[in-house]
């Protein structure tokens, strides 16, 4: 078995792998759900889309907006737990103590 | 000092400077190492400044701002789609991508799979990706030169070609990504001052802004339908455009110049906010030149609206005829040169990867290449690509090939997303569902965007513009079925290697 294979099949890596995947998979799927309501709202809620919410700012304005505000965050979001990610990692390496390169 | 002179002196500068790090670059350029991936020095702030410069074409600062000025907001609508992909690139492919390649995208959807057959695919769409995407580039970049500068398309197509010649040939992706990053600087601060400019004259307040687009246009300006008439093209525009960037290689090559996963992920996040900026921007540049310089104005000058920024810029500077307003519109025209020669630049680098590190190093002499020789074949290749594009670029004139950017993203989306997530992700995944979903995904976007209006107009077979709804399920569902309905593949130390290699970054080169 390979040092590869070892650690692959380690429990720290697996719980690893989980929790990444439980974090990154379904934020992405909602996000492109999210992200394609927007040309059906386009195409099938105009009078909403052209509703004005303050001054002469519509609601689509806004709505637009919004995909920039949640794609930043996700970003921010996404940086947080990566460093937790980051510092399991460097454990399993340390644990398995191979090789000096990566953080 | 006239301000034509002023635009003359800013363009010989913008040459001159990236002349200057090309010639610092070439130094440094002595592996291939150093050619393909900058010898991974740069840092993530760097590198996502860089990625801004690779991705930010002339036809998004110019024809977005255009599409804005004439139909409102479907353009708006419109423009947001391109920051979105980011979020894909960031929590999906871009740390296991840096952690487990080398060079190339086929460095990565190989590494598990039989290689040769796999690399030689991905090698194929690489270069059909990369030739969309720039025929698309050069066609504009020609047209909209004439328009700014006056000087004929041809001439304007070989300058550009020659000058990414140089950059990538000479300097390799370190000077390639220098002139990404000045153009990025230069691009964002255009924007900026230009955004302060509309500022002041709204006092700050952008519902007043929206007023004076209302009292300009009408109010249905700011409804969406005017220019995308059947949501669910738009819908498969923003399929493409979500799924897309993170199978776009000129993109996701741009990893493999940092030093690790934590500055790739640095780098997305600095991409993002300069991306997502520059389209907030633009898009208000494009409500305000429908005020200041009116829809008619900028029909006039071109039909398209490519001259929606210029025009505002012109007029923000004082007028026409006037110091100012001249200065500026000289100014912008030499941003829109340094925008389109950094995105040429990334896509002959990428195609150059393609060419010669997948097909001629790894696929024809087996990786039985010594490293002098690789970087020799590299940089001829650059050189190839570079007078092919210029070549097909001239034969180009006039055709609208607008639609090629949007086929490019549909192509990253149906053939290379599908087979770089389940190579990271899923076991079972084996090389016939690799080159099946490659092969597929590319042949479906195509033909559907050939039998479309896009190509046959009225006549069109196919009813949507945009092909990735009917495409993109068609490259993933490929690439499940050829898998599950072929032999396993004993490949079960490779995933593992993969896997560890991918997720904790250890032994990442």
């Amino acid at each position: 078995m390979s040092r590869f294979e070892e650690i692959e099949s380690s429990k720290e890596f697996q719980q690893l792998k989980r929790s990444k995947q439980k974090f990154i998979w379904p934020i992405t799927l909602i996000f492109i759900i999210y992200y394609l309501i927007l040309p059906l709202m386009a195409g099938y809620a105009k009078p909403l889309m052209t509703s004005f919410v303050f001054g002469n700012i519509t609601f689509g304005y806004l709505y637009g907006i919004s995909f920039y505000i949640v794609a930043w965050g996700l970003a921010f979001l996404y940086v947080y737990q990566a460093r937790k990610f980051d510092k399991k990692a460097a454990e399993i390496k340390e644990k398995y103590s191979v090789g000096k390169k990566g953080a | 000092m006239s301000p034509q002179i002023f635009g003359v002196i800013l363009f010989v500068v913008i040459v001159a400077l990236t002349m200057y790090v090309t010639y610092i670059a070439a130094k440094r350029n002595k592996d291939t190492s150093d050619f393909y991936a900058a010898g991974r020095s740069l840092t993530g702030m760097q590198n996502g400044f860089a990625l801004a410069g690779d991705y930010l074409s002339a036809a998004s600062f110019l024809g977005i701002a255009g599409l804005v000025a004439l139909h409102g907001y479907d353009g708006f609508m419109y423009a947001v789609g391109w920051l979105m992909g980011y979020v894909i690139v960031l929590y999906i492919v871009a740390e296991p991508f840096r952690n487990s390649g080398k060079f190339t995208l086929a460095d990565v959807l190989s590494y598990r799979l039989k290689a040769r057959p796999v690399r030689s695919a991905a090698a194929v769409v690489t270069l059909a990706v990369t030739l969309f995407y720039m025929v698309a580039q050069l066609v504009g970049a020609g047209a909209i030169i004439q328009l700014l500068v006056g000087i004929p398309y041809e001439a304007a197509i070989i300058f550009i070609g020659i000058l990414m010649i140089i950059y990538v040939t000479f300097g390799g992706m370190l000077a390639t990504s220098w002139v990404q990053i000045i153009k990025a600087v230069l691009l964002m601060s255009a924007m900026i001052i230009m955004i302060l400019f509309i500022a002041v004259l709204f006092n700050f307040n952008l519902s007043s802004l929206f007023g004076a687009v209302i009292d300009e246009n009408g109010v249905g300006f700011l409804e969406p339908g005017r220019l995308y008439t059947n949501p669910i093209d738009l819908l498969s525009l923003g399929l493409a455009l979500i799924l897309g960037t993170a199978g776009l290689p000129h993109v996701l090559v741009r990893f493999y110049t940092v030093p690790d996963a934590q500055a790739a992920r640095k780098s997305v996040i600095w991409a993002m906010m300069l991306i997502g900026f520059f389209y907030i921007m633009i898009t208000l540049i494009g409500y305000a030149a429908s005020v200041f310089v009116g829809r008619e104005n900028i029909a006039a000058v071109d039909p398209g609206g490519n001259m929606a920024a210029p025009l505002l810029g012109q007029y923000l500077g004082g007028g026409e005829g006037t110091f100012g307003g001249e200065l500026f519109m000289a100014a912008i025209a030499a941003v829109a040169f340094a925008t389109i020669i950094a995105v040429v630049a990334g896509l002959v680098i990428t195609g150059a990867g393609a060419f010669a590190h997948d097909i001629y190093t790894n696929v024809i002499k087996r990786g039985e290449v010594d490293s002098k020789k690789q970087f020799k074949v590299a940089r001829n290749a650059a050189l190839v690509i570079g007078i092919v594009s210029i070549i097909v670029g001239i034969l180009a004139k006039g055709l609208n090939v607008a639609y090629l950017v949007v086929l490019a993203f549909a192509v990253g989306a149906s053939a290379n997303l599908p087979v770089i997530i389940f190579s990271i992700y899923w076991r079972r995944f084996n090389t016939n569902g690799a080159v099946a979903s490659m092969l597929i995904g590319t042949i479906t976007a195509v033909t559907l965007v050939m039998i479309g209006p896009s190509v046959m107009g009225e006549n069109a077979i196919f009813p949507l513009a945009n092909p990735g709804i009917i495409s993109i399920p068609v490259g993933f569902l490929s690439a499940y079925l050829f898998t599950i309905f072929s032999k396993k593949e004993e490949n079960a130390q490779k995933f593992a290697e993969m896997s560890v290699r991918a997720n904790t970054g250890l032994d990442a080169e």
